[in-house]
């Protein structure tokens, strides 16, 4: 049974459009990431789906029920906020038994749940502590605990892990999937921050201009990029852009302006229409002998090498064209400096063409 | 570190001197005056004959009682309208609350004088808001000129601005994600106003209180024009001690009197009011 369902969902402030026509559904007990650039929406629908903000047009639905008009109070959703938004005059015990106490439970049900949700985040013990005597991540997980006490329908959270140190947030990517799956609850997760979303997310949906422009797997958003938007915003990716040639089917043949030609597969393609490629960095080969068995493969000069520690990206020139291999710093794979004369090459399906 | 902090305090000296220049030798030289006999006791000074005198007659009694319950009076009243008012304000957008926010602040530049001749005439019995009452027979002639009762609405009105813009501003320090987690939590609209809107603003309802409690018992010009003889507070028995009786030396003991009542009130105010604040 689906569980969340939006409906071409419409948003606008003062004619700038936020959210336009966004239809979604997230299933029950999935996990999903709201994926975009800044300024995309993804805050505005996560509002909309808590209920703070009010859609222009379309429809939401939560386990079948229409809930566009029903005021967040009555939605049984629970929310994370960005900056926590934990109540700084109550106890962390406290804080997390509100939703608890706005409906009216015993005060013997009320510590028991908050005991219970204060174990779910591993922070037993701390229920008397006032929010601003906790650490960054403490607070992180009692604002988890808080939205999780009610049992919410649906747990929504806003970029929960940008105000944490790198290390934190890694673990604390584990352990919001860990206690979502536990509890078998479906959630929402607004992130700017692609690592994160494909770490995680059972579905990604990626957002553009208030847009949808794909809602699947990370692997698929990874490796079967559905608009050009998406293959150019997911990893590290080169854009190339000339002038198909020759198109058979799926596959097809593009003309850079620099002479190079590039075999590669999309969709909608026609012959004599100006087009994209992009590659993924870690999807090309750089080596000092020519990679025969690779239908795209140039001849090539090292321009620039950049130490990254797990990879090293170097940026290549080949005939007018700029393209950067990313290899992983291990002793299997050569190693190059600026200046070197070296192969290019990557597969067909590595390389993905949009029109336009 | 430590000579930072020196540093600090030789550059915080010259207003400090100045501060202690203006307020402080003014307010020595007052109290030294209030412990001094005068012509109507003799004693040997400096002693606390001119207090003891004060606080032992009934009627200067009800004058210190009076000025304490028109302040609390000013301030009870004052708070909740202004809290409202905040709230209100609160709602409206950038250009509508900056106009209110400017007609909130008229009556303090027009100064208090203006606004209390304006209610001499509103309150007359015959004027515009009483008058049609009184000939309509609908009410009594309720004499508010005169009356605490006129005394403290216009009280109410001149301190109330100070009350708005107070709780305005510490309202608008809570952050909205606040509310908005409240909700999501299923707290409705008074339980938000209880259990956040409410405790989050108490620091600035404390400080409307002492402001607006140290302003109405120190007010003279409300009391003096609208209550007259009949409702003297301790500000206008000083002034009658020295504009009629020629006695500084009460006027300075009644002025330290209600300088210590004062800060007696704040210290009150803010245990009464601080026990709820957390953490
Ligand atoms: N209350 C508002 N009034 C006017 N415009 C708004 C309002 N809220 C959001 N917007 C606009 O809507 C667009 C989408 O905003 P939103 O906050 O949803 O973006 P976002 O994807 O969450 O971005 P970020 O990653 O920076 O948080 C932005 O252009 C923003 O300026
Ligand atoms: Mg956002």
């Amino acid at each position: 049974m689906p569980e969340l369902v939006l409906s071409h969902v419409t948003r606008r402030f003062s004619g700038h459009t936020a959210v336009d026509d966004l239809s979604l559904t997230v299933r029950d007990g999935e996990f999903v990431c709201l994926l975009g650039p800044s300024g995309c929406g993804k805050t505005t629908t996560l509002r909309i789906i808590a209920g703070f903000e009010r859609a222009d047009a379309g429809s939401l639905t939560l386990d079948g029920a229409d809930i566009t008009a029903l005021p967040p109070e009555k939605r049984e959703i629970g929310v994370v906020f960005q900056s926590y938004a934990l109540f700084p005059h109550k106890t962390v015990a406290e804080n997390i038994g509100f939703g608890l106490k706005m409906r009216g439970r015993s005060r013997a049900e009320i510590a028991t749940a908050v005991e219970q949700a204060l174990a779910l985040v591993r922070l037993d013990g701390l229920g008397g502590r006032y929010p601003r005597a906790l650490s960054g991540g403490q607070q992180q997980r009692v604002a988890l605990a808080r939205a999780l006490a009610i049992r919410p329908r649906l747990l929504l959270m806003d970029e929960p892990l940008s105000n944490l140190d790198a290390q934190l947030r890694e673990e604390m990517r584990v352990e919001i999937r860990r206690i979502q799956h536990s509890l078998g609850i479906t959630a929402v997760l607004v992130t700017h921050d692609q690592g994160e979303a494909l770490a995680m997310a059972d579905r990604v949906a990626v957002m553009s201009q208030g847009r949808l422009q794909q809602m699947a797997a990370p692997a698929e958003i990874y490796e079967a990029p559905a608009t050009a938007f998406v293959g150019h915003f997911i990893g590290q990716v080169n854009v190339l852009e000339g002038r198909l040639e020759q198109v058979d089917g799926r596959t097809g043949l593009l003309a850079l302006p620099g002479g190079l030609k590039l075999a590669g597969a999309g969709q909608g393609l026609a012959a004599g229409q100006a087009a994209r490629a992009m590659v993924k960095q870690e999807r090309i080969a750089l080596t000092r002998a020519e990679p025969t068995g690779l239908p795209n493969r140039f001849p090539c000069r090292v321009v620039e090498r950049t130490y990254l520690g797990g990879g090293i990206a170097y940026r290549c020139a080949a005939a007018g064209a700029s393209l950067t291999a990313l290899l992983p710093n291990h002793p299997l794979f050569e190693r190059f400096a600026p200046g070197d004369a070296a192969w290019l090459g990557w597969t067909a399906a590595d390389c993905t063409i949009f029109p336009g | 570190m430590n000579a930072a902090r020196t540093l600090h305090w030789l550059l915080l000296l010259p207003s400090l001197l100045l501060l202690a220049l203006l307020l402080g030798l003014p307010l020595a030289a007052m109290l030294a005056r209030s412990l001094e006999p005068n012509v109507l006791l003799s004693f040997t000074g400096p002693a606390l004959d001119n207090y003891a005198y004060l606080l032992s007659r009934a009627y200067y009694l009800q004058v210190i009682w009076r000025t304490l319950r028109l302040a609390a009076e000013t301030m009870l009243i004052a708070i909740p309208l202004g809290y409202a008012a905040a709230m209100l304000l609160q709602g409206l957008s950038g250009r509508a609350g900056n106009l209110a926010i400017m007609g909130l602040t008229f009556p303090i530049l027009a100064g208090p004088l203006t606004v209390v001749l304006g209610w001499m005439a509103l309150l007359a019995d015959g004027g515009p808001f009483l008058g049609p009452l009184v000939e309509a027979g609908l009410i009594a002639r309720p004499r508010l000129l005169g009356s605490e009762a006129g005394v403290v609405i216009s009280l109410v009105q001149f301190v109330l601005p100070f009350a708005v813009l107070t709780l305005y501003t510490g309202l608008r320090q809570i952050q909205p994600p606040m509310h908005e987690a409240a909700r999501s939590l299923g707290a409705g609209a008074l339980s938000r106003f209880w259990h956040v809107t409410l405790p989050l603003s108490l620091p600035s309802v404390l400080s409307a209180g002492i402001i607006t409690f140290s302003l109405a018992a120190s007010s003279f010009i409300s009391p003096h024009y609208l209550g007259g003889a009949g409702q003297l507070t301790l500000t206008t028995l000083v002034s009658q001690f020295i504009m009629a009786t020629f006695n500084a030396e009460l006027a300075a003991a009644a002025a330290g009197l209600l300088l210590l009542l004062m800060l007696g009130s704040v210290v009150a105010l803010t245990a009464a009011i601080g026990r709820f604040i957390r953490p």
